[in-house]
């Protein structure tokens, strides 16, 4: 533990000190009440959270956490930056999944625009947004395994996402943060070859997912360091906003690809996996079953790939093709005034997408110039983080790792 | 919520698209591009008029088909019970609070709510106006506990104080922080407030913090007279010249 214990300069009364541990109510040994910092650099918290605790011996009292230590001030930056620039920023809100933080920002500027995304570009992106669905979901498991003591769950997940990462790289040319989405579209088109690469992955990938399960899921101590520990109910989880698997953890089958579709999915077949309990362990079984599922809909994707093409061929609105910028004079022209004066409508949209921690959500609000006038990024991370207090409060200390583990978020996003 | 919970809202069930109303205060900021021969607007539904019944009014529908609704600061939070309670409406979730700037418009800042009902699967967005002079809205953190950070954010970001939150600090920038950088007057590049002096007296000295003290006070100020009719300013499109970054620019 980083940080030191302030012990508080408070004495024990007289009469906590001469009472037994049989007149305790809850037959518990209290001890001197501590002060304890964990984080910003501490390596459970996922990144830069500080979590002030105050402890009764192994019990949390408290827990407030501080965040704000990654704030990076992306929606001023955007207020300054034109459209298709801001993709770079969304790349590195939530990092584990760059490409489905990009997609929910396209359809933001699309349906400020108006503009008409072909079926093939839809499918690509509807194809990518499952492959980081898995990507951050592969991170959770293995640092959420690290977390709980099984420490070789870590090498598991990260053989398969490592894999992931190469077709990725094949695609966009990058391992991470990737800017692959355009206006309109997407960077580049997904070749035969690579559709059947994928193809490769995906039959492969549920039977890791069973390794993954025969390595936790049975496990004695990983299901006694979770079951029971974190529960929040339904109707907590939506008094705070949370959404994404810890809400459906909690018994509430809401999945924005089914309550409020985009791209492609209202043509797909899955099954949204609810939980019963709210509890740490019903978030892992969710998030299993998520990985599953989003093999289903990746299988689906590649064995009916439309075809036809990957950007909208309207040049007036979108970024015409590098090799025909550099060949035709009408194509070089649009990308020259795409680039500079390209302006959208005035207007304001908000446009949620299901990313792997909940609903992702941009508010965008046009002044009709190059630059957006204002954006919200609502944000899971951030939204879900308020959850940690009911979820600790009253649990072990020892517990506030394994609800961060389950509960996950990631502070490039929470902070912005 | 047994209800959502039994019944999760499936594809067959689309979201509520509220019809554009007429209004006569329609801000010509989100009124869309007028199309060539406008149909005549659907009456709109059932829901919208209950919401408008409790003084909401309603506004032009925007690129998202949403419905938003402009509520006036004093009523907002008796609009926000009922929308929440109220079996017809049950908005059961916050889904956002963004605040924005409109430097030259009366009133200056708006905190924009995103709401979901959860049972109805619909989305709402309700604007609540608050003036410069006295930045200050009610507090919903009894409504929604997810409010609790949002409006934080707000407050840290915008410099809109609500009223009746239990805990209202600063929550993505430091505590120390002077000024709230969200606002359009603010800097994109920032100011430097890594030393902070000021000259008085000849001497050097520290400058204290202080959390309302405008953004660009005691430096450069940042010339916010430019714009266009409809009362937005880009300052990166207009400004011959972007505001100076601060640093150590103290005269």
């Amino acid at each position: 533990m980083s940080g030191a214990s302030d012990t508080t300069t408070r004495r024990p009364e007289l009469s906590e000190r001469t009472l037994s541990v049989q007149d305790l109510p809850d037959n518990d040994l209290h001890s001197e009440r501590m002060e304890l910092s964990m984080g910003p650099q501490h390596p459970a918290t996922h990144g830069v959270l500080q979590c002030k605790l105050v402890l009764d011996g192994e019990k949390v009292i408290s827990l407030d956490p501080v965040v704000g230590y990654l704030h990076r001030g992306k929606e001023k930056h955007a207020e300054a930056m034109t459209y298709q620039q801001f993709f770079t920023l969304t790349d590195r809100l939530d990092y584990l999944q760059p490409l489905a933080n990009e997609v929910g920002w396209a359809l933001a500027v699309e349906k400020l625009a108006k503009i008409e995304v072909p079926a093939r570009a839809q499918a690509i992106r509807t194809i990518i947004c499952e492959f980081m669905r898995l990507s951050a979901h592969l991170v959770w498991a293995g640092i959420g395994g690290v977390d709980t003591g099984a420490v070789s769950m870590f090498m598991y997940a990260f053989r398969d996402r490592e894999a992931l990462f190469d077709l990725l790289d094949d695609l966009t040319g990058l391992r991470t943060n990737q800017e692959y989405l355009r206006i309109g579209g997407v960077g580049a088109d997904l070749s035969p070859e690579l559709v059947e690469k994928m193809k490769r992955w995906v039959a492969d990938f549920p039977k890791h997912v069973d390794e993954f399960e025969l390595l936790l899921t049975g496990n004695k101590i990983f299901y006694d360091r979770m079951r029971g520990v974190g529960t929040i109910t339904a109707q907590q989880a939506i008094d705070l906003g949370v959404t994404g698997p810890c809400l459906r953890a909690c018994g509430v089958g809401v999945d924005l690809r089914r309550a409020r579709p985009y791209l492609i999915y209202s043509q797909l077949e899955f099954d949204v996996p609810v939980g019963t309990r709210g509890d740490a362990y019903d978030r892992y079984l969710v998030r299993i079953e998520e990985m599953r599922q989003s093999a289903r809909i990746l299988k689906q994707l590649l064995d009916a790939l439309p075809a036809g093409d990957w950007i909208a061929k309207d040049w007036k609105n979108v970024l015409p093709p590098k090799g025909r910028v550099y060949t035709s004079m009408e194509e070089m022209i649009h990308q020259f005034k795409t680039v500079t004066e390209w302006c959208p409508p005035k207007g304001e949209v908000y446009v949620a997408t299901e990313a792997a921690n909940g609903e992702l959500g941009y508010y965008l609000v046009s002044a009709g110039r190059s630059h957006p006038y204002r954006v919200k990024i609502r944000a899971p991370s951030f939204v879900n983080l308020q959850a940690l207090r009911p979820m600790t409060v009253g649990g072990y200390f020892s517990d506030v790792v394994a609800v961060i583990a389950s509960l996950h978020f990631i502070m490039g996003e929470c902070d912005r | 919520m047994a209800d959502a919970a039994a019944n999760p809202p499936s594809s067959s069930n689309p979201p509520g698209v509220a019809p554009a109303a007429p209004s006569a205060a329609m801000p010509s900021a989100a009124s869309p591009p007028a199309p060539a021969a406008p149909p005549p607007p659907p009456p709109p539904e059932p829901w919208v008029v209950a919401v408008a019944a409790l003084g909401a009014e309603p506004q032009p529908a925007t690129q998202d088909g949403l419905a938003v609704f402009r509520v006036e600061r004093d009523a907002w939070p008796a609009v926000a019970r009922a929308l929440r309670d109220d079996a017809a409406l049950s908005f059961e979730m916050l889904l956002d609070v963004a605040g924005i700037d409109f430097p030259k418009r009366r009133p200056r800042f708006e905190v924009v709510y995103h709401l979901w009902s959860l049972r109805h699967n619909r989305v709402a967005r309700v604007k609540v106006g608050v003036p410069e002079e006295d930045p200050t809205c009610p507090s919903v953190v009894d409504l929604w506990g997810t409010a609790d950070w949002h409006e934080r954010e707000c407050f840290d970001l915008l410099g809109v104080k609500f009223t009746g939150h239990p805990d209202l600090r600063r929550i993505l920038m430091p505590d120390d922080y002077p000024w709230h950088p969200l606002r359009k007057d603010f800097p994109v590049e920032g100011i430097d407030n890594s030393i902070s002096y000021v000259r008085a007296g000849g001497v050097l000295m520290t400058r204290e913090l202080d959390v309302d003290r405008p953004a660009g006070q005691d430096r450069t100020p940042v010339d916010l007279s430019h714009g266009d009719p409809a009362g937005f300013t880009d300052k990166a499109e207009t400004e011959g010249e972007p505001p100076k970054a601060g640093g150590n620019g103290h005269p």
